[in-house]
């Protein structure tokens, strides 16, 4: 069975549709900024979506009176931006939505929060309902009109890697006609706090790869594409979905082993599902995050598999932040779009080559390169390590 | 579906343990011997990695080919405890473990972690279907040829939580609860009779009689079975309704209400539940008809292999 990629979705710091995004890609336009759409004393960069909730739910055509969390905001605009884009009739029963989110509605709860934390009876109930990161989903369900099979996976930032996986298992199964799948997180207090805290956020803009790099840099967005058999597909198909696997590095909560060993074997397995040798990789979109233990454990599972021919890579985070739950939603978007257009990302902010690396990404936007595979990265906390592949449909 | 069979379950609610349905010693500092970590870990992390590690006590790690775990709310304490000094503390000199320990996969990873387990690992956080939409993919890794699946559902109850939840009126119908679940699920099993989960659905958005009705029915049409032989156990708030449905769905002797403690994971408990009740059955077959907050329904089919 062929999957394949029939529709494209994605808001993030750099653009509020897939075109702006890849436009901005192309241009060296990134999404850093001092915060400004919530209230934090920590003076980080972060990549926002350029709009407050307001403005958001106006451009989402709701109702501008009631509340919507950051997250759900997010995730309607990239799923409504990719069921379009397919041209899916969603209202079918077996057409499913797997949406996935690292903190739900937490940008409305720690707001609630301020009033309910001296009195219980305080704080504004809208604010907390949506708390759960099953309320998103739904409500994008909702929104779409979709009433088939919906759920959520919450594993760190590799959760949209999942979400995409479990969409395609679930038509190798023959569970479901047609999935969309991907990932929404909104930049809140808490992680930005949480990522603090770990003491692996770069003041500056981040630097993946590079010698000098020291943190990661937090962002926000959704990306979502959706999945179908290929004999029903809409459209032609912007790529297929050929290999997709979960490891466990099993090594810290939050660090990753000086092996790679969860990345190789998320690399490895995603390969050998879609049968295609280390020679067959034209591009590969890491992980990426910028901090030291990151990179270099990911370069590590890189070189054990590809040895001295590791095809040409980058990190997109240097332009739209680590964007957790959403960022492999987003980059499976920009993978799909290397395999349709030939595009390599640069690799923002990479100046000088680490030794104990050995490698160096791309740092040009390039486009009608063969690219007949791309190998798509997001790991996360828990060891949890996913990889996908896309490769041309023809 | 073929049918996946349940080769182990383990249980710990209001500080019980209980493993393949009797009664064993709780003991945290035996099974997570590392006393530093034991500190660290909020309740609901305790609960759910020492249940799951039970689980798996006398499996090799390499055998386990997948560790699926499913919560609702996810680590409430822990979340709690970072935002309060987030506030307290100005977003200065805070301490990442609770943050770390938030996180919605902190149970699956410890289990990963502890027994080094290097394989497929996921979670569910979607209310009331978290637990089931973990057991769709249990299923599908087992059809996938996957050995010794660690399927789990671990939720928490915490002051604010029940405030939040009794002010939005949640607590009228129910009594809020919490637990750990962990089941092993196989493709086959050398036991017999062996429970066995033979189908699972579900869908959101409110049901009428009328929908259960006939989602019951198709249920049991695609498994070739009269849903007069069938034991339907209407969960919760279902319990009220169910000879409404009884009548509606024609002669039926098999029909019970349970009424269980409520939180997102429930059914995980109540299949724990009909689990133990199958032992005491000889060829029906049991199905399980949900409800959470009537938004999340799910029909699970169950019986001995």
């Amino acid at each position: 069975m062929r999957i394949a990629v029939t529709g494209l979705g994605a808001v993030s710091g750099i653009g509020f549709c897939v075109s702006e995004n890849i436009e901005s890609l192309r241009t060296g336009r990134h999404g850093m900024g001092k915060p400004r759409f919530f209230q934090t004393t920590l003076d980080v960069p972060v990549s926002e979506v350029k709009a407050t909730n307001a403005e958001l739910a106006k451009r989402l055509n709701l109702n501008a009176e009631r509340t919507y969390s950051r997250t759900a905001l997010l995730g309607l605009m990239a799923a409504r931006e990719a069921v379009a884009d397919a041209g899916i009739d969603v209202s079918k029963k077996r057409v499913g939505f797997i949406s996935s989110t690292s903190v739900g509605g937490m940008d409305l709860s720690e707001v609630f929060y301020n009033d309910f934390r001296t009195d219980h009876n305080r704080g504004r109930l809208r604010l907390v309902s949506q708390h759960d990161c099953g309320a998103s989903t739904e409500f994008i369900a909702n929104q779409l009109g979709i009433s088939g099979f919906v759920t959520t996976i919450s594993t760190a930032c590799s959760s949209a890697g999942n979400a995409i996986m479990l969409g395609a298992r679930m038509l190798q199964h023959n569970m479901l006609d047609a999935v969309v799948a991907g990932g929404t997180d909104a930049l809140c207090k808490f992680t930005l706090n949480g990522f603090g805290s770990l003491m692996i956020l770069d003041k500056e803009h981040c630097r993946p790869f590079d010698a000098t790099r020291a943190g990661l840099n937090l962002g926000e967005g959704a990306g979502y594409i959706v999945l179908q058999r290929s004999e029903d597909a809409a459209r032609a198909p912007y790529c297929l979905l050929t290999g997709y696997a979960n490891a466990n590095d099993a090594y810290h909560q939050t660090g990753c082993s000086p092996e790679g060993n969860g990345a190789f074997g998320s690399m490895s397995a995603a390969m050998a599902v879609a049968g295609l040798q280390p020679s067959e990789i034209d591009y590969i979109n890491v992980h990426g995050t910028a901090t030291p233990n990151n990179d270099l454990s990911e370069a590590t599972a890189i070189r054990r598999i590809f040895g001295d021919r590791v095809p040409p890579f980058s990190s997109v985070k240097a332009f739209i932040g680590h964007t957790l739950g959403a960022s492999e939603g987003i980059e499976a978007v920009y993978s799909a779009l290397s395999v349709k257009n030939g595009y390599v990302y640069p690799n923002l902010n990479f100046k000088s080559a680490d030794e104990a690396i050995g490698l160096a990404p791309e740092t040009e936007f390039a486009e009608g390169r063969r690219v007949r595979n791309v190998l798509s990265n997001a790991f996360g906390f828990g060891g949890n390590d996913t990889s996908l592949v896309f490769s041309r449909a023809d | 579906m073929k049918p996946v069979y349940i080769t182990r379950t383990c249980q710990i609610a209001n500080d019980q343990l209980v493993m393949d349905g009797v009664e064993a010693v709780l003991d945290y500092k035996e099974i997570i011997a590392d006393p530093a970590l034991r500190r660290r870990m909020s309740r609901i992390v305790k609960m759910g990695v020492a249940c799951g590690l039970k689980c798996i006590e006398e499996l090799a790690p390499e055998s386990i080919d997948a560790i699926i775990t499913a919560t609702g709310f996810g680590c409430l304490a822990d979340t709690e405890k970072f935002i309060e000094s987030i506030v307290a503390n100005s977003e200065r000199l805070l301490n990442p473990t609770p943050f770390i320990q938030s996180t919605f996969n902190t149970i699956g990873g410890q289990i990963a972690l502890l027994r080094g387990i290097h394989s497929y690992n996921v979670t569910y956080a979607h209310r009331g279907l978290s637990f089931e939409s973990a057991l769709i993919d249990a299923a599908m890794q087992v059809a996938e040829g996957k050995k010794n699946v660690l399927l789990g559902a671990i939720d928490e109850i915490t002051a604010s939580s029940a405030d939040i939840q009794r002010r939005l009126g949640m607590t009228r119908e129910y009594e809020l609860g919490e637990g750990a679940n962990f089941f092993v699920l196989n493709a086959t099993t050398s036991v017999k009779d062996q429970p066995a989960v033979f189908d699972i659905d579900t869908r959101s958005g409110k049901q009428t009689e009328d929908n259960l009705v006939e989602w019951i029915v198709e249920m049991a049409d695609r498994n070739n079975i009269k849903t007069s032989d069938l034991w339907i156990i209407f969960i919760n708030s279902l319990s009220d309704i169910k000879n409404n449905i009884k009548e509606k769905l024609g002669p039926n002797n098999n029909i019970m209400g349970y009424k269980s403690l409520i939180y997102p994971t429930f059914t995980a408990s109540v299949l724990d539940y009909a689990i133990n009740m199958l032992m005491g059955l000889t060829k029906m077959k049991i199905l399980l008809v949900t409800e959470y907050q009537h938004i999340n329904y799910s029909l699970i089919l169950l019986g001995r292999g």
